[in-house]
């Protein structure tokens, strides 16, 4: 069993500035529909940043990536991946998300257990 | 010597001055590119240089070099969707004017009568005329069609997105084109197309019904306009009317494809708006949404 591990932390501020100067892209390629329905800008800099936490932990390349990688919460709160698509392929046992904001920043870490 | 455009994107997106960017420098190691970054290097180059770069070919080895060799590899992408050459027929617009009367309009008579104010600021006007209106589900454009005087009626182009009607609904795309006249208007990426095709359209007299929000509001409220709205005003000079359109998505709420219920579509007219060609396309754009907003 190996665990790997991924974090990426972001400025809210220039996140909403990219957001706002390039919306298109942000839809096109990174967010799923359900993940733009809370337009919130930080929450969507959270979601920004597991996803790219996420990337790094199972190793792969930026791009196509961020679709198939989708933030959602239970209802507690709790943020969760829902990466069907990769988890067999990649031999997923288990993982955990955790995403943290302070100020003007968001970080998020993965940690993934793989078979 | 001249700057490479990619030098000069890279040096705004990592706010170094370009004469410290060299062929040599390395994206990660010596422009401190981020993930966001990186997102943003992606889509200048797209909007910019026209060209799609693939993401996942920069990492942290990725050299200036590299990229311009990427770039210089990567066709120029290719207009993919035209307007028809049958849609602006004179026989055409014949068939159109009678499936309004007898399909259209009837049909939608039975779902959604639609009531209309503001027809006044339409009095004086004549072809081409931008309309642009909130989208909130696919009635508004027969709403729109159905009260606009016969002048326009029958002389509408509706711009619509080409990822939706051109490429997801392709299977229906001469059936609508003939019924509603569309064209299409890229939402994304390059709308240097859209611009061209609106510009044929209106050299040749045709008024066009465009949605700056580029997709239906799943809310309720009026989405961000996209950026290409106001360029497209400045551009035409021709005038631009806001809509306001309420009570569609009541019928057919987001996510649905037929009517839940039968309901009243309201649709108001604005004052036309007049940009000047040194407005900026930013001014235009806010300009045009506050008039919507206000409606």
């Amino acid at each position: 069993m190996k665990i790997k591990i991924g974090s990426d932390i972001l400025q809210i501020k220039k996140f909403k500035a990219a957001f706002k100067k390039y919306p298109e892209k942000f839809e096109r390629d990174i967010f799923s529909i359900r993940e733009l329905k809370n337009s919130e800008i930080s929450h969507l800099a959270g979601i920004f940043a597991a996803k790219e936490a996420a990337i790094k932990a199972l190793d792969l390349k930026p791009g196509r990536s961020w679709k198939l990688i989708e933030v959602k919460n239970l209802k507690s709160g709790k943020p969760v991946l829902n990466f069907s698509q990769l988890a067999d392929k990649k031999n997923i046992r288990s993982y955990d998300l955790s995403i943290s904001h302070h100020g003007d920043y968001v970080i998020a870490v993965v940690a993934v257990l793989l078979k | 010597m001249k700057k490479s455009p990619l030098i000069k994107i890279l040096s705004l997106i990592s706010n170094k001055k370009s004469g410290r960017i060299h062929q040599e420098s390395r994206l990660v190691r010596d422009l401190k590119l981020d993930s966001l970054m990186r997102i943003e290097l992606v889509a200048q180059i797209e909007k910019q240089l026209g060209v799609e770069i693939d993401e996942a070919k920069i990492n942290p080895q990725t050299k200036v070099e590299d990229l311009e060799r990427l770039i210089r590899e990567k066709p120029k992408k290719e207009i993919k969707f035209k307007i028809s050459s049958w849609q602006l027929h004179p026989l055409i617009k014949l068939i159109r004017k009678i499936l309004y009367k007898i399909i259209a309009f009837p049909v939608l008579a039975i779902f959604a009568p639609v009531e209309v104010s503001g027809q006044e600021f339409l009095e004086d006007l004549d072809n081409p005329v931008i309309f642009m209106a909130n989208h909130t589900c696919t009635l508004d454009s027969p709403a729109v069609v159905r009260v606009l005087p016969s002048r326009f009626k029958n002389n509408i182009a509706l711009a619509t997105a080409t990822d939706v009607l051109y490429e997801h609904f392709k299977w229906a795309k001469d059936l609508v084109i003939l019924i509603y006249n569309t064209y299409p208007f890229p939402r994304f990426g390059q709308i240097k197309s859209g611009l061209d095709h609106t510009q044929e359209l209106i050299d040749k007299k045709w008024s066009i019904l465009f949605f700056p929000e580029g997709k239906e509001s799943v809310s309720g409220k009026i989405n961000q306009f996209k950026r290409g709205t106001g360029f497209l005003a400045v551009k035409m000079g021709c005038p631009v009317v806001p809509i306001r359109i309420w009570g569609a998505r009541e019928i057919i709420p987001p996510h649905c494809h037929f009517p839940k219920k039968r309901g009243k579509i309201s649709v108001k007219f604005g004052k036309p708006l007049y940009f000047k060609k040194k407005m900026t396309s930013d001014e235009a754009t806010e300009l045009i949404e506050q008039a919507i907003q206000g409606l």
